[in-house]
This record gives C-alpha cells, structure tokens and sequence, in this order.
C-alpha cells in the first residue's frame, strides 16, 4: 500500500504555476475601479473557498463510502480532506476579513458565504476533534462518518439561514463573476488551477501519511 | 502602491506557509517510508517475530 | 415500530420520575443562565426589548445541551444501552423515542423558564403567548433532534459531554437562527405571519433533522 506518492513533478508544475498566477494577480490584472487594489484578494480568496467546499464534500462522500464499504481507505481520505478543508477555509475567513475591512468598513460583516464557511469552519474542527477523542480506530472512523455526512448536509439550511440573518445583503462580490473582464477571468481561473493542483498535492501526500502510519503500526507488531 | 506591495508580500506568505505545509507532509512522509523499509528489512533478515502472535494472525511461518 | 419507541418513552419517562435528576439540573441551570443574564444586563426597557429572544434561545439551548449530554451517558453508565440494542427492534425507534422524551423534558423547562423571564426582565407577554409557542415548539425540535444524534455520538467518545455542544451547536445553527428571528418578530407584536421565511426554515429543518437521524443513527450505535 504505502509506496511513496512521488509527486515531485506536479510540486514543480505548481511552483511554475504558483510563479505565474502572482505574475498574473500582480502585473498582469488590471486594478478593479470601484474597489481598488484590494479586489485582488478575490483571486486568493474564491479559489481557497471553491476548493475547501470541495474538501468538505469529499468528507461528505468519503463518510458515506466508508459506512458502506468499511474500509480504511475511505477514512483515511475523510480525513485528510478534512483536515485540508479546514486550513483553506481558515485561509478564506482570514482573506475575506482582510477584503471585508476597506469594502464594508468591518472586519466581519454577515455575508452569507462568510458565514456559511465561519460554521463550516466549527463543524469540521468539531469533526477532527471528535477524532481526536473516539479511542479505537474502528469507532473513529464510523462516527467521524456520521458526523461529516451530516455536517455537509447542513449546509443549504446554513446558506439559507445566513441570507435570512442578514436581511439584505450588500454587494456581493463573487456575483460579479458573470461580468468579468477577460484579463480577470484568466488571471481567475489561473489562480483556480493553481490552487486545485496545490490542493491535489496536499491531499495526496496527507492521505499517504495516513496509510503509511498505519503500515508502521501493523509492521512494529511483527518485529519484535 | 504601497497597498499593493503590501498585498503582495501577504499573498507571498499565505503561499510560503501553504508550501511549508506540503514540505512538512511530504517530509513526514519520506520519513514513514524509510521506516517502513527498515522494518520490512528486519523482517526479511529472517527475523520474523514472535511465532505465536503470527499464528494468531493466521499467517503461515 | 410505534409500539417499540412508547414502550422506551414511557420507560425514560418513568426513570426521570422517579429520579428527576435530568429534569432538575435543566431547570436549575436554566434558572442561573436567567439570573446571569438579567444581572449583566439590567432591566433597561429597550435593551430588553432587543435582546429578549436572544436570551429566552440562549438559555433554552444551554439548559437543553447539560440534559442531553445526559441522555445517552446515563444509559452507558448503567448498562442499559446493551439491553435496549439487544432488543428486537429498530435503531430509529431508539432514536425517536429518546428525541421525543427529551423534547418533552425541554419543553417543561422552557414552560418554566418562560414565567420566570417575565417576571425578572419585567417583561409582559400579554397576548403573545399563544403565537410564541410555534416558535419555540418548532426550535426545539429541531435542536433536540440535532442534539439526541450527537448526544449518542459523544457519549462513546473520551471528551463525553464536553463535546456534545462543540458538535451540535454549529449544526444546529439554522435552528436557532429560525427560531430566534421568529421569536424576536412574535415579542415585537408583529403577526406570525411576518415570521414566515424563519418557520419555513425551522420546518425544514426539522424535518431534514429527523430524517437524518432516523437513517443515521443505526451506524452511530452499532457496537454495545
């Protein structure tokens, strides 16, 4: 099972990649009218969030996989997709806080998107502590399932509820991807790959780990 | 201007510490690995363990 | 299948009786919450106006989570679990059984708490307690239902009850966010009518909810 995952060829693809999308948020873009510089953070920020709701969909199928097949697998793909998922979803609070300051006027306003991550971000650090604490593997691994089913449903109901608890929300700004001027939707969708092969990378080499700290468990029991 | 440079300069960190993440696994993982050989040597060495433990394993000698 | 989650209410029901330990902590600790609140705000008309809703919720969730973290742990404690799982019946009779008791306990609570609120926070309800009880019905359900799941989930854990509401209330969040705004708009005098988007959002939820718990949770007692 834990043969190394060699990925020094896509590490170099993305550090040419990562090169070229500050070449292109930095240089290449041009500056936003209304919003001035800092609509640059949009690059950093709708691909971080793009890819964490992918991780924690991935938990979500993950969950699902594993209380129908049992295997560890699936587990441990929950929770490295976890894990991963909520270190960009610290990245798109902490990037929409730093965008939110000069727009709204606030560190934290209630944008529906930003809270819906803000309770995202609990529910999945709920998750790993629940993994933290559930003792025996096999425990573990069913009710981190359960837990990350159900998180993942929650969402519409989170969405939802945000729009409602804000009553009108002001401009938001990924509506505007629609409308985007070609150099922005290039540089955007620059910034998205970049981020994708990234996240691909991580996730590859956390679920190795994984797998691979299980393999020394079960060999320390052979050696004496 | 100067918000640009400083816009620059967080984007680069966000991304050094994004990278110093991946290094750590990858590190990590290289480090599991070559236990695992280890191991894997020590058993091929014919030093194969505990008898009784493998048989409750059900594996055969 | 009806039968079967009588026969575990009335026998919940029963115990609680006898012993009333589930019951009293609730309201005593909901009484606190009552007393904390009203000391740190004061009895300033308008404050209370703004703030009533808010403080009915956030006592009635704190009550609701120390009793359901309780639920499950009595059980394990005294070696019934294994007895009910044992059984021949359905895992979800268990879970409906259990949800209804809890609601049934909260709910007194909350018939409790309610009086006390008003006469503390010199708050007259006059006509609007009859439409309130939508509300607050609709809230409880859906974050008792919430709650009984990860109530069995974090009885099997180390952390036991300390979890529990690091795992419920993030979920649980669309609930509140219903049943607060609802409950602000019916103190406000407006007509329940107003108070639609929230009560189509706790119906939702509640629903949504039940459904999930019923299908979950035979995974998350599986072991005993």
């Amino acid at each position: 099972m834990a043969r190394g995952f060699d990925d020094r060829a896509i590490a170099w693809i993305l550090l040419v990649a990562m090169v070229v999308s500050l070449y292109m948020v930095f240089m290449y873009v041009p500056t936003e009218r209304e919003m001035g510089i800092i609509q640059r953070i949009f690059y950093f920020h709708v691909p971080l969030a793009w890819i964490s709701f992918l991780a924690f969909l991935m938990v979500c199928i993950a969950g699902i996989q594993y209380l129908r097949q049992r295997s560890r697998w699936w587990d441990a793909l929950g929770t490295s997709a976890a894990e991963i998922g909520v270190l960009f979803s610290t990245l798109v609070l902490i990037t929409g806080s730093i965008w939110a300051k000069p727009i709204w006027g606030t560190w934290w306003t209630w944008e529906p998107r930003l809270v819906t991550f803000l309770i995202l971000w609990f529910i999945y650090v709920g998750y790993l502590l629940l993994r933290a604490a559930a003792g025996d593997d096999e425990r573990k691994a069913r009710l981190a399932a359960v837990v990350g089913i159900v998180g993942f449903l929650d969402v519409p109901l989170v969405f939802f509820s945000a729009r409602l608890l804000r009553g009108l929300s002001p401009v938001v700004f990924t509506r505007q991807g629609a409308g985007l001027a070609p150099p922005m939707l290039w540089t955007l969708l620059v910034s998205l790959a970049t981020f994708t092969l990234l996240f691909v990378l991580l996730l590859r080499q956390r679920l190795f780990l994984e797998l691979a700290r299980d393999e020394v468990e079960s060999l320390k029991e052979l050696v004496p | 201007m100067k918000n640009l440079t400083l816009l620059f300069f967080a984007y680069l960190m966000i991304w050094i510490g994004l990278f110093a993440y991946l290094l750590f696994l990858i590190q990590r993982g290289l480090a599991l690995s070559r236990e695992i050989a280890a191991l894997k040597q020590a058993l091929a060495a014919g030093n194969k363990g505990d008898p009784e433990k493998r048989k409750d394993r059900g594996e055969t000698p | 299948m009806g039968r079967a989650i009588l026969t575990l209410l009335w026998k919940d029901l029963r115990v609680e009786l006898r012993t009333k330990e589930i019951l009293t902590t609730m309201m005593v600790l909901a009484l606190l919450i009552l007393v904390i609140l009203n000391v740190a705000m004061g009895q300033n008309v308008v404050t209370v106006k703004l703030a009533a809703s808010g403080v009915l919720w956030v006592v009635f969730t704190f009550a609701a989570t120390l009793g359901l973290s309780r639920v499950f742990l009595v059980e394990k404690e005294r070696g019934q679990l294994s007895g009910i799982l044992l059984a021949p019946m359905d895992r979800s009779a268990i879970f409906l059984g259990k949800m209804i008791g809890s609601t049934i306990l909260v709910l007194l609570v909350e018939a409790v708490a309610l009086p006390v609120f008003v006469v503390l926070f010199n708050f007259p309800l006059g006509g609007r307690v009859g439409p309130l009880l939508l509300p607050l019905f609709l809230g409880t359900v859906g974050f008792i239902a919430v709650e009984t799941l990860f109530s069995a989930i974090s009885a099997q854990t180390r952390l036991r009850e300390i979890l529990l509401p690091l795992l419920a209330f993030p979920v649980a969040m669309p609930a509140l966010v219903g049943a607060v705004g609802a409950t602000a708009k019916v103190l406000d005098g407006l007509p329940l009518q107003s108070a639609a988007p929230e009560l189509q959002l706790l119906v939702a939820f509640d629903i949504l909810f039940v459904a999930i718990g019923l299908v979950v949770f035979e995974y998350v007692v599986e072991e005993e």
